[in-house]
């Protein structure tokens, strides 16, 4: 009774300390080093495209291969802010009369806005046509989310390991700011 | 006991040491990427607010009956925006208040003085307490009483303006121009340390005035952030203060560990504008090139065959190519 306590208490311990402990420190380095990639990624795209002014199918797709190149799947979110100038009019006795005002107004374009300009339907035109070009003018702003979909390999043995699911993403970057040029 | 029944008892005691280290390092590991979220966010609208700034808001405004807005404006509104965007809290008044309250003061750096654009604590138009971000007025550089006699109002620039004590004059002109009274302002080297040092003493201590008294207002209030001067590097200083531009302090962001989040992000707003390129005809071949070029002016100036009318000047490369000039082979502007 007391031998085969100990030899399954032994075969317990060496299954965690041989097996899973490695794994989950080669799968926790794994994530910290997709995290990094796609930080530098996102920092990379998203300059690009403040710099320049404009996203191209080229860029977008130069940028998905390389997070894709972690290993895991992701779900970007592109957001470009439209900045628009409206002059502001005071209505009196219905007329309307210009207060010499202006005020900003930001409209937001969400990545499907974004992809159908990118990726039209009739997709006969090569990834260079202009048409395919997302132009931003200058001080709009953009901004790109990344996160990871579903749980990446550590978050899965960890949660099997401690019973609980986790919910929240593993890899998050979201990096963006002002549009600085209009390059096209 | 065996050797293995050592080893198991041995794992058991020390799991519990290792489980719990890992956990502290896993939790700073997070938390330095949350501090360099914050930090790259703060940097990134920094940057913009500075953009902007260099450009006066050119491109950002409209002009024509419109009075011109100042850029400061412009540039305080492009930050801010940058910031809630960042965060996703646009249009959520919650998180842009907690936002607001993490980052309380920007300063702005101009030629004649600096101004900061703080929280405080105001009535509005219907008779309600509202805090925020609010314009104080210019603050100037002044600097230490020189001989006893001259206060010294400093620029960012060359230009200083003297008020003397004794004769109760206010002079305004280069600091070479008093350099015959003042004997600090004889050398360039010394004129501009004093230079610096008076900047850098009027920003600081204007910055730790409203600090204090930020401190005193939300003293029972919800606002948890207690402000504290960041210590700035010497060079840090040096370069925020010979630019025009933006200086941005955050602090109180929540953090996992470690001490409380304080950052301050630098945005230079100066335009260094770079020397014309020069287009001339020799020997029947248009060029361009830079302005001190060694070939241009040993060479080309000097040969009696060469047309000084045929020089103009271009502000950039593609302008003077756009005319059919080619790059000088000698200076490859």
């Amino acid at each position: 009774m007391d031998k085969a306590f100990w030899n399954v208490l032994a075969f317990l311990l060496c299954a965690v300390l041989m097996f899973l402990f490695p794994l989950m420190t080669i799968l926790d380095r794994q994530d910290d080093i997709a995290y990094n990639i796609v930080l530098a990624e996102c920092n990379r795209f998203v300059d690009a495209c403040r710099d320049t002014g404009y996203i191209t199918p080229d860029m977008y797709l130069e940028f998905t291969n390389r997070i894709s190149s972690t290993g895991n799947t992701y779900m970007i979110r592109l957001s470009h802010i439209k900045r628009s100038v409206t002059p502001v009019y005071k209505q009196i006795d219905g007329n309307l009369s210009f207060t010499g005002e202006y005020e900003i107004t930001h409209v937001k374009y969400g990545e499907h806005d974004i992809l159908d300009v990118l990726y039209p339907d009739n997709s006969a035109l090569p990834a260079h046509d202009k048409s395919r070009r997302y132009d931003m003018s200058m001080g709009d702003l953009f901004f790109v989310e990344v996160q990871n979909k579903g749980k990446t390999m550590a978050t899965a043995i960890k949660d099997m390991i401690l019973f609980r699911d986790t919910d929240y993403p593993a890899i998050f970057v979201r990096t963006g700011g002002m549009v600085r040029n209009e390059a096209y | 006991m065996k050797l293995t029944s050592f080893a198991v008892i041995f794992v058991i005691i020390i799991s519990p040491f290792i489980f719990t280290s890992a956990q502290e390092a896993e939790a700073a590991i997070q938390d330095q990427k949350l501090r360099y979220y914050y930090d790259n966010i703060i940097d990134n609208a920094a940057v913009d607010a500075a953009f902007i700034l260099s450009n006066e808001g050119s491109g950002l405004t409209y002009t024509g009956n419109v009075k011109i807005t100042d850029a400061r404006q412009l540039a305080a509104q492009a930050f801010f925006d940058s910031v809630y965007y960042s965060f996703n809290a646009k249009g959520n008044p919650s998180l842009t208040a907690r936002v607001d309250a993490c980052i309380p003061v920007l300063v702005f750096l101009e030629s004649e003085g600096f101004t900061l654009y703080a929280l405080d604590e105001y009535k509005n138009i219907n008779g309600q307490n509202e805090i925020k971000h609010i314009w104080f007025p210019m603050q100037h550089y002044i600097g230490e009483v020189l001989s006893d006699r001259f206060i010294i109002r400093y620029t960012l620039e060359d230009k200083v303006y003297v008020f003397d004590i004794s004769e109760h004059t206010l002079r305004e002109g280069d600091y070479s121009e008093f350099k015959e009274e003042i004997p600090y302002f004889k050398d360039k080297q010394t004129f501009e340390n004093l230079r610096l040092a008076a900047v850098k003493n009027s920003v600081e201590e204007k910055i730790m005035a409203y600090m204090d008294y930020y401190n005193q207002w939300t003293l029972g209030r919800s606002l948890s952030v207690k402000l504290e001067f960041p210590s700035i590097d010497d060079a840090d200083w040096k370069r925020a203060l010979t630019d025009e531009g933006i200086i941005v302090f955050a602090q109180g962001f929540p953090v996992l560990s470690g001490k409380s989040y304080k950052h301050y992000a630098l945005g230079g707003a100066r335009i260094i504008r770079k020397a014309p390129l020069t287009g001339y005809t020799y020997q029947g071949v248009l060029y361009y090139c830079k302005t001190d070029c060694e070939f241009l002016q040993n060479t080309v100036a000097s040969d009696p065959g060469f047309n000084q009318d045929s020089m103009i000047y271009f502000s950039n490369a593609y302008e003077a190519a756009a005319e059919g000039y080619f790059p000088c082979p000698h200076c490859r502007p």
